[in-house]
């Protein structure tokens, strides 16, 4: 079992959910509410990585992220590394390859709060911000709890991203699902076994956690039975 | 300017009807106004735009002398800063609240006390206690209403909005209900306008009165006045006035008007406006029936009539009357009964001349 490559894509898949909660809530806010007529093509773009195969993504992004490249120049010249074939590169690959994992479910989410609710708190005199925490947050916890498992599973499985961005480097680079595909091609049938059963159970179980919890704690009223 | 509320707008939707309104309210402690016209007026866009929900495209809303919107000095109020307490149609209360936490729920800058004791106060007021720990659903529609009503309160507003407040309500509660709201609202002592398009809660709420019809307003006044004067067609018949019929006022003399309608010439109070073409507005309440034979009264108006159809409005009955035109009047059962009024049966319909109301016709 390769344990390192095990942690590397928990990691991976951590970072991922915590960055896509942060930049994608208020993206997802400004499509659930925005009346801008060119809105859609917003959503195209963010549902791109859904239809586009890994390799293209890859593709793309290796050429943004390499040091001639525009992101990658600039990431150079401030950090003095480059953003290929390390952690931080598979980060920026994992965050724009599940971006519609994360959006998606949680602009339906933010989309489904009734609208005079958030009305009704700004005539009580509660700031927009304070409204989204207070109001919008907690009537939309669901959808957004299903789109961080959601985007925290899809990183932990992602493949062709990953290696054309990050490579194959073992202990940075290398992530579970590359450490099977590696065991596989080296016939190690006895390492790749232990590996994918680890995160089929891991993931087994964070779905299933995920899913009994929604039912009882989250949900913003209890079940009609 | 002080004790006013002056609105002057115009909010376009696209695609949809544009409403223009422009009205001045007294707005001292406790006089409720009231907008009133069928669905599609324009009321609640003007409460919305009260509340700064709304924004208008042009326009200025100015409450005691302070401009809350004035698009020409471009000044706008955003909610937060209004201080308006705002009663939505179906509440809106906060599901994954308390009731206790919905009423607090815009005073989260007190310190706790002021805040209990203030939310205290008011479910007392509001005779809601024993019910802090609710959520909204686990409420009856009486008492979301008085929780919604509580927390817009709670704030201490300097207007309160209330969007077709006894609506989402059953018949009896609404009944019982439409008493109690006037009450509380006189003590509250909270200039309040209330958006409607049931007559009776009108009736009931207002102390002034605004009719709208398709984007404008038609009339503003104190409610009896527009009940009783509607100023044109459109309100005559929202204030729901049975009889409205074409006519043309003939000649006028001594303050007395005779106008033709039909085959007959009735005598009103003469209009103050000039010209000939009228619609004559007759409230069934106002009509009297008789028997052909019946002696003469004081009321200027006797007319030949037979009935046509009768239909039971509890204890009232509503008479379809033909005579000449379509009449209807109103009388109770027991008048009914002594009558003997059946279909085909011939009567005479007599009414006062002030009963009669002219509207100018265009």
């Amino acid at each position: 079992m390769d344990q390192a490559a095990i942690f590397l894509s928990l990691r991976l898949a951590a970072w991922t959910t915590l960055l896509l909660l942060l930049l994608g809530l208020p993206l997802s806010w400004w499509l659930a509410t925005s009346r801008w007529r060119w809105k859609f093509l917003v959503e195209a773009v963010v549902s791109l990585p859904l239809v586009l195969p890994p390799t293209v993504l890859g593709f793309y992004l290796l050429l943004a992220l390499g040091p001639r490249g525009p992101l990658g120049g600039a990431f150079e010249s401030l950090f003095g590394s480059t953003l290929p074939f390390s952690f931080g590169g598979l980060l920026v690959a994992s965050v724009l390859y599940s971006l519609p994992f994360s959006v998606q479910p949680f602009t339906a989410a933010l989309a489904g709060v009734d609208r005079r609710l958030i009305e009704a708190s700004w005539c009580l005199g509660v700031s927009r911000f304070q409204t989204f925490l207070r109001i919008v947050l907690p009537l939309s916890a669901t959808g957004i709890l299903s789109g961080m498992v959601l985007t925290f599973a899809h990183t932990l499985g992602e493949f062709g991203v990953v290696l054309m961005v990050g490579g194959n480097l073992e202990g940075r680079t290398r992530t579970a699902s590359i450490s099977i595909y590696d065991s596989v091609q080296a016939l190690d049938y006895a390492s790749a076994g232990r590996t994918a059963l680890v995160l089929l159970v891991f993931s087994f179980v964070v779905l299933a956690l995920t899913y009994g919890l929604q039912r009882r704690v989250w949900a913003p009223w209890p079940a009609r039975s | 300017m002080a004790g006013t509320l002056v609105v002057d707008l115009e909010k376009r939707f696209p695609g949809g009807p544009t409403v223009r309104a422009t009205l001045e309210l007294p707005a001292t402690p406790g006089r409720v106004a009231v907008l009133f016209g069928p669905s599609g007026a324009g009321k609640t866009t003007v409460l919305r735009c009260l509340a700064g929900l709304d924004r208008p495209e042009h326009g200025r809303i100015l409450f005691h002398g302070e401009p809350w919107c004035d698009t020409a000095a471009r000044v706008y109020l955003p909610p937060q800063r209004r201080r308006v307490g705002l009663l939505f149609q179906d509440y809106a209360l906060f599901p994954h609240l308390t009731a206790e936490q919905n009423v607090q729920y815009g005073l989260a800058e007190l310190p706790a006390d002021e805040r209990r004791e203030r939310s205290r106060s008011l479910f007392a007021l509001l005779h809601l206690e024993g019910l802090e720990g609710r959520r909204p659903r686990e409420l009856s529609g009486g008492q979301q209403q008085r929780v919604a009503l509580a927390r817009a309160l709670a704030i201490r507003p300097r207007l309160l909005l209330l969007d077709e407040p006894l609506s989402a309500l059953d018949a009896p509660s609404r009944e019982q209900l439409r008493g109690e709201l006037r009450r509380l609202l006189r003590e509250l002592g909270v200039p309040t306008v209330v958006v409607t398009h049931d007559r009776l809660e009108a009736l009931a709420l207002g102390d002034d009165l605004v009719a709208m019809e398709g984007g404008r307003v038609c009339q503003v006044g104190p409610v009896a006045d527009v009940f009783n004067h509607p100023a044109e067609l459109a309100v005559a018949r929202m204030t729901g006035i049975e009889t409205v019929l074409p006519g043309t006022v003939l000649k006028r003399e001594e303050g007395l008007a005779t106008v033709e309608v039909g085959p007959h010439h009735l005598v009103a109070l003469a209009p103050a406006h000039e010209g000939s073409a009228v619609f004559v507005c007759l409230r069934a309440e106002d009509v009297t029936l008789g028997l052909p034979e019946a002696a003469p009264t004081s009321a200027r108006n006797r007319l030949p009539c037979k009935v046509v159809s009768l239909s039971h409005e509890g204890a009232l009955v509503r008479v379809g009357l033909d005579a000449g035109f379509p009449l209807v009047a109103r009388v109770t059962r027991f008048s009914t009964e002594e009558l003997g009024l059946a279909e085909g049966r011939a009567l005479t319909a007599t009414f006062k001349a002030p009963s009669v109301r002219l509207v100018p016709r265009p």
